[in-house]
């Protein structure tokens, strides 16, 4: 696929504009973007990217070169705007002036103070926009000049200016690896791969303040999404992977297990490495699946047998190996794996089927393969789909539980009724209050959970910290553990309490623990604690959201009574929870 | 598409003028949208179509169709007529 122009980027802008306002099933958010230079354009490409992934950006972009000025004046247009992120692009040149043309003029210690200065001044912006707002904020690092004035001798100094600036990244990346609200995007590692000879066109700038090339701002818009879409819930999950010519070189079922390319060896390298760095992925959580035209068989001795096979049997949780169209096997997966289509992404090194797979099912991210494998290990490392907020113990383990749930339908398939089943598999539940343990995986819940959810509340870290400390909201989040493991927190419950009514804000499991009678005893424990407070009525609430079918018919189901649209529970009357499963406070 | 009707096309997109409107003369003094931004937009979607870079002092005189068309002709890029 051919990168469009910036101006097809404005034209296609203008179009969407004039089409007036998304239909329903995009998600929102508001952005703000506060820059140092002339930032025209940035606000086009990124609302079409965002466009592309069903995302309707509401985008404000700070007066020019006022950036200051808007963050530190509490009524300017940015706050006003009320944005959920916030961009502050400051480029080095702006923040520095002309310590990049006399840096080398002044002290090691002068320039330490000076850079120090700068970065203080820097950070009191985004003290106050964390002040301010309950954005998440993405600040710019800096660019690091290519140049100086030293030459071959800048860095024989104890501090020059290229190290003044490197050291100004790394304080500003260390002060906010705790801080869950500020994300600091590298800005000099981008420049870096894009080449800093073509990042800035010093004609535009001269002319016009214009400090990225009009071509490259939707690369880094593009990277801007890559903050976006978790915020949103709206991270891919599972990467769905082709075999032959994909994970190795040459047709199995042709070639024979010895006569495929895959291991160090000139043609083998490429797919090895292409395996290591999708190995590295699943143990970050994201769940992988097979979808091949093969006999299941042969594939089954690769992975059991080929000694250079990084990927085996137990990384799969869903293999589709068969003769089958690759479309049918995919909607297959999702069913399998109890996902969307739209957490899918797709890899296959044939472009016919990818072109039939981006046109039937188009909420697949098909990835646009290309033709040499030596670039595939390049097109996996820059594939930003998969990006979370945080990472919790629940994901680096969450692949391995979709493998493990591969073993509890085996399991089940033996079993002579659910009853029996789930019995079985001995369950044991345990709930957690919000700390700092537990609070980013319950924000993490609200963020990815769309199926099994009955209000669709998405919360941040910050707004279930911020419930957390109020009385008047009661917060417990699930864990639940079988004889097959541990399958992490799984299920959360937030109520608001309001003196003998408590209203049920958010209620939610994630969708690979259904129909194991978990929700009565989320439901039901909470029903029995507002029992002990002397509540007279829980009060349930059902929000459809297009994607929450499976959740509809839950509160009917554990016995409430529609009443006005909401479910009302008769709280002094107790709810008797499944004896199958055990309950440890 | 031969170089004038790409320059055309581009012209018309960049403006949101009508491209059997665009002459010679089409330029700062008859179109409101020639302004400062667009000058630099068109400057580079010539540069990605034509696979040139201008010079600073050459985009400083693109004040109509004209300007350009003659520093594309300088720059070897051919019109037929």
């Amino acid at each position: 696929m051919a990168m469009k122009t910036f101006n097809e980027y404005l034209k296609e802008y203008k179009a969407l504009v004039k089409q007036g306002s998304p239909g329903a099933g995009h998600k929102k958010i508001k952005v703000a973007l506060a820059a140092s230079f002339n930032v025209s354009g940035f606000k086009e490409v990124l609302y079409v990217q965002c466009r592309q992934q069903r995302i309707a950006a509401d985008i404000y972009v700070a007066a020019y070169a006022q950036y200051n000025q808007e963050i530190l004046d509490r009524s300017s247009g940015l706050y006003r705007h009320q944005p959920d992120v916030i961009i502050l692009f400051v480029d080095t040149a702006s923040h520095l002036g002309d310590y990049l043309f006399n840096a080398s003029e002044r002290s090691d210690r002068q320039r330490r103070n000076f850079v120090s200065g700068k970065r203080a001044g820097l950070e009191s912006l985004i003290e106050a926009l964390e002040k301010n707002t309950r954005a998440t904020i993405i600040v710019h690092n800096f660019e690091v000049p290519a140049y100086s004035p030293l030459g071959i001798l800048e860095n024989k100094q104890p501090f020059g200016m290229k190290e003044s600036i490197e050291d100004l990244n790394r304080q500003l990346a260390g002060k906010y690896k705790k801080d869950p609200r500020v994300y600091v995007y590298d800005f000099a590692a981008k420049a870096g791969r894009i080449g800093q000879q073509d990042i800035l066109d010093h004609k535009m700038y001269y002319m016009g303040d214009i400090k990225v090339d009009l071509q490259l701002i939707s690369s880094i818009t593009a990277d801007y999404l890559a903050y976006i879409r978790p915020m949103l819930g709206a991270s891919r999950k599972c990467l769905v992977l082709d075999l032959d010519n994909t994970l190795w070189g040459g047709v199995v079922g042709e070639e024979g297990i010895e006569g495929i390319r895959l291991g160090p060896t000139p043609e083998g390298r490429s797919y090895w490495e292409f395996q290591k760095y999708i190995l590295s992925l699943f143990k970050q959580g994201v769940i992988l699946a097979i979808n091949s035209k093969n006999t299941e068989k042969t594939v089954l001795q690769v992975l059991k047998e080929h000694p250079h096979m990084v990927l085996k049997e137990e990384h799969f949780a869903a293999m589709q190996i068969n003769w089958e169209n690759k479309v049918t096997n995919m909607k297959a997966i999702a069913a399998e794996l109890n996902i969307g289509l739209d957490s899918l992404v797709f890899m296959d090194d044939d472009t016919f089927n990818r072109e039939v797979m981006a046109r039937e099912l188009p909420e697949v991210h098909v990835v646009d393969m290309p033709d040499d494998p030596a670039l595939y290990l390049k097109t996996v490392q820059e594939l930003d789909v998969f990006s979370v907020l945080q990472i919790t113990r629940e994901d680096k383990g969450k692949s391995r539980m979709y493998a493990q749930n591969r073993q509890r339908q085996q399991f089940e398939k033996q079993s002579a009724d659910i009853d029996q089943y789930l019995e079985g598999l001995r369950m044991n539940v345990t709930f957690f209050e919000p700390s700092a343990l537990t609070i980013p995986r319950m924000s993490q819940l609200t963020l990815k959970t769309n199926q099994w959810n009955m209000t669709t509340r998405r919360y941040q870290e910050n707004d279930i910290a911020a419930m957390a400390a109020d009385d008047a909201w009661q917060i417990r989040a699930m864990q639940v553990e079988d004889k097959f493991g541990d399958n992490g927190i799984i299920g959360l419950i937030i109520v608001k309490k309001q003196g003998r009514v408590w209203r049920i804000d958010t209620c939610l499991m994630s969708c690979r623990v259904i129909g194991r009678r978990l929700e009565e005893v989320l439901v039901g424990s909470m029903i029995n604690l507002a029992k002990k407070a002397g509540v007279e009525e829980m009060v349930g609430e059902f929000i459809p959201s297009g994607k929450n079918g499976p959740a509809m018919d839950v509160f009917r189901q554990l016995g409430f009574k529609q009443d006005n649209g909401m479910w009302i529970y008769p709280v002094q009357q107790g709810f008797s929870m499944p004896g199958i499963i055990k309950v440890r406070q | 598409m031969n170089n004038r009707e790409k320059m055309y096309k581009i012209l018309s997109d960049v403006l949101g003028i009508d491209i059997n409107a665009i002459d010679g003369s089409t330029g700062l003094e008859n179109v409101e949208s020639w302004d400062s931004f667009n000058v630099i937009l068109l400057v580079s979607e010539f540069e990605q179509a034509f696979n040139i870079k201008f010079t600073m002092p050459e985009v400083e005189c693109f004040k109509s169709v004209k300007d350009i068309t003659d520093v594309l002709k300088k720059r070897n890029v051919e019109f037929l007529d």
